[in-house]
């Protein structure tokens, strides 16, 4: 899709991009981030001809760009700046439709598309359209920034850091609706950034570069796992321990030596097991001690006067996991199915423990803390 | 000279106002967008320039009648190129001082060079620019009165009589009207600025 092939830029002896190249494929959030000074905007400015390089060649689709006309390269790569930029003296409607009508595009065309635009960043056309930048809050300005550089649909959307000029929360809420857009309409971003929580968050795949040259084109588990040098390790810094625990399986977060009882049992003689250990379930397992589901106090409340054994009232919607799954998927799990606990089983199905909230917090802390 | 040549002098007083004062506006407008594309020049031009406005109006008319003659002509290139210095350095300071981002947006949008100084540089410069338009017409009205100096008339015609025959009242026959000309261009000028300047930016022209 995008492709750059022994770039280089210098101003005299100076090299302000040193001999690099890579692809991006299409439809990748490609996150370029390094220190201030480390060519990551240049690089960026490249792709739409705000800077030529001296040497190498860029390529958009295997097309050469320096073999296309600037300003119409420029027409069908969409652009959005940290300054944001919005041009004062035009309606919201008409800064969307920038492009459109430097593209000569109908009337009727271009209105469709600011309904449409507004509608997908939630901003009611009628309440925003005819507004002016200077009535709109900055996260608002930088939306219709973003939107500007989609009206014309290019293939590639490039944003030379886009957000850093906006509160935290603003700033956020930015980079989920950037995220979503991006996998929406399935377009090229090259996005251009100095925090590196940004970049892991929105990034397919994340270059690094420093003086001029790409020090590691990964993507940002893979950086997170293997970082290429020193600087990028600071750079990750707080993210690589919060990321260390990729290794860790449902086995170091459970609590282990849970009680489990055979199916046959008597009502009589689980209630008062719940109730000596206070417990409002008991995890239910066969004579060669598989697991079998679980059974509450509230069933045996409700049913347990007309039969004698547990073994109609087990139910199996206890969410259950292996020992050696992975244990962020353990905890997604467990909170988003809003179960108590999750049941961890062992390749033969026996019970191995449980995880409760409780039992990942002290694990989690262990993990933090040592 | 009575109070009945007034309307007449008024009448040219007014014509050579408007017409220097469009000339000089064109002018200035062209040359303050030429001289803003090579900014380099300007460091040489603008003070050549400054040092061109400071000999005085009487100076260059009358220069202008040695060598010219008593022509309308000779008044209507003086006062024109007295109004395009104001609008030539306001023209060039607006264009200057329009933010870098919206230009570097324009660029990236994909707008030519021209497209850029139409769409985007020439709005933002345009409270700047209008200023500019607004000082040359107040001052072209005063200049004006100097064309009678060389014979052709205005309400310079009163003041001039007044002065050589230690009449005051012609002499305020000749300025009250012409303070009032300042005064009532002047504000046309303003109902020009709040119509032509882009509505979103009406707000940060009337701050400034």
């Amino acid at each position: 899709m995008l492709r750059f092939e022994h770039v280089s830029l210098s101003y005299g002896a100076q090299k302000i991009i040193d001999d690099i190249s890579f692809e991006i494929q299409e439809g990748q959030m490609a996150v370029l981030i390094g220190p201030s000074g480390c060519g990551k905007t240049t690089t960026l400015k490249m792709i739409n001809r705000l800077i030529e390089p001296s040497a190498g060649k860029i390529f958009i689709n295997g097309e050469d760009i320096t073999a296309q006309d600037k300003v119409e390269l420029r027409r069908h790569i969409g652009y959005v700046i940290q300054q944001i930029g919005l041009f004062p003296n035009m309606t919201v409607a008409q800064n969307i439709c920038v492009v459109p009508n430097l593209l000569k595009w109908s009337k009727e065309e271009c209105d469709r598309i600011v309904h449409q635009l507004l509608e997908l960043v939630n901003m009611p056309y009628e309440q925003y359209a005819h507004k002016y930048p200077s009535e709109l809050s900055g996260g608002q300005q930088q939306r219709i920034g973003i939107l500007r550089a989609l009206a014309a649909s290019p293939p590639i959307v490039l944003m030379d850091e886009p957000f850093s000029a906006l509160d935290p929360m603003t700033r956020r809420s930015l980079q989920q609706e950037v995220r979503s857009l991006q996998q929406k309409l399935n377009k090229t971003f090259v996005f251009v950034t100095h925090d590196m929580e940004e970049a892991l968050d929105l990034a397919d795949v994340i270059i690094f570069m420093n003086q001029g040259k790409i020090v590691q084109m990964a993507p940002p588990e893979e950086m997170l796992e293997h970082p290429a040098s020193g600087q990028i390790q600071d750079f990750l810094g707080k993210f690589i321990q919060a990321a260390s625990p990729k290794g860790l399986t449902a086995a170091d977060f459970m609590r282990s030596g849970v009680y489990t009882v055979p199916a046959s049992r008597g009502i009589n003689e689980c209630v008062s097991m719940m109730q000596r250990r206070n417990v409002d379930t008991l995890i239910v397992v066969d004579d060669a001690k598989r697991y079998q589901g679980t059974v509450s106090i509230a069933d045996i409340r409700l049913t347990g006067h007309v039969v004698r054994t547990i073994d109609p009232l087990i139910r199996c919607n206890t969410p259950t996991v292996h020992g050696g799954d992975n244990a962020k998927d353990c905890f997604d799990l467990l909170i988003s199915s809003g179960a108590p606990y999750l049941v961890v089983l062992d390749g033969e199905e026996r019970v191995l423990g449980i995880i409760t909230k409780t039992s990942m917090a002290s694990a989690m802390a262990e993990q933090l803390w040592g | 000279m009575t109070i009945q040549d007034l309307p007449q002098a008024l009448w040219e007083h007014l014509t050579f106002t408007v017409v220097s004062v469009a000339a000089g506006f064109l002018l200035g407008l062209v040359l303050g967008i030429l001289l803003s594309r090579k900014p380099a020049l300007s460091g040489v031009v603008l003070p050549v320039l400054s040092i061109f406005n400071t000999i005085p109006g009487i100076v260059f008319i009358g220069l202008l009648f040695l060598a010219w003659g008593s022509h309308l002509a000779t008044v209507l290139v003086a006062l024109g190129i007295y109004a395009t210095f104001p609008v030539l350095k306001n023209t060039y300071a607006g264009l200057i001082s329009v933010d870098q981002q919206y230009i570097e947006a324009a660029r990236g949008c994909g707008m030519s060079p021209a497209q850029c100084l139409f769409r985007v540089e020439l709005p933002l410069a345009l409270p700047t620019v209008i200023g500019g338009l607004r000082m040359s017409t107040v001052y072209t009205v005063s200049w004006a009165v100097l064309a009678s100096m060389i014979g052709l008339g205005g309400l310079g015609t009163f003041i001039y009589a007044g002065l050589s025959s230690n009449d005051n009242g012609l002499i305020l026959l000749g300025a009250i009207p012409a303070a009032l000309l300042a005064f009532v261009l002047g504000s046309l000028v303003d109902l020009l600025q709040r119509h032509v300047v882009p509505k979103g930016m009406r707000k940060a022209g009337e701050r400034a």
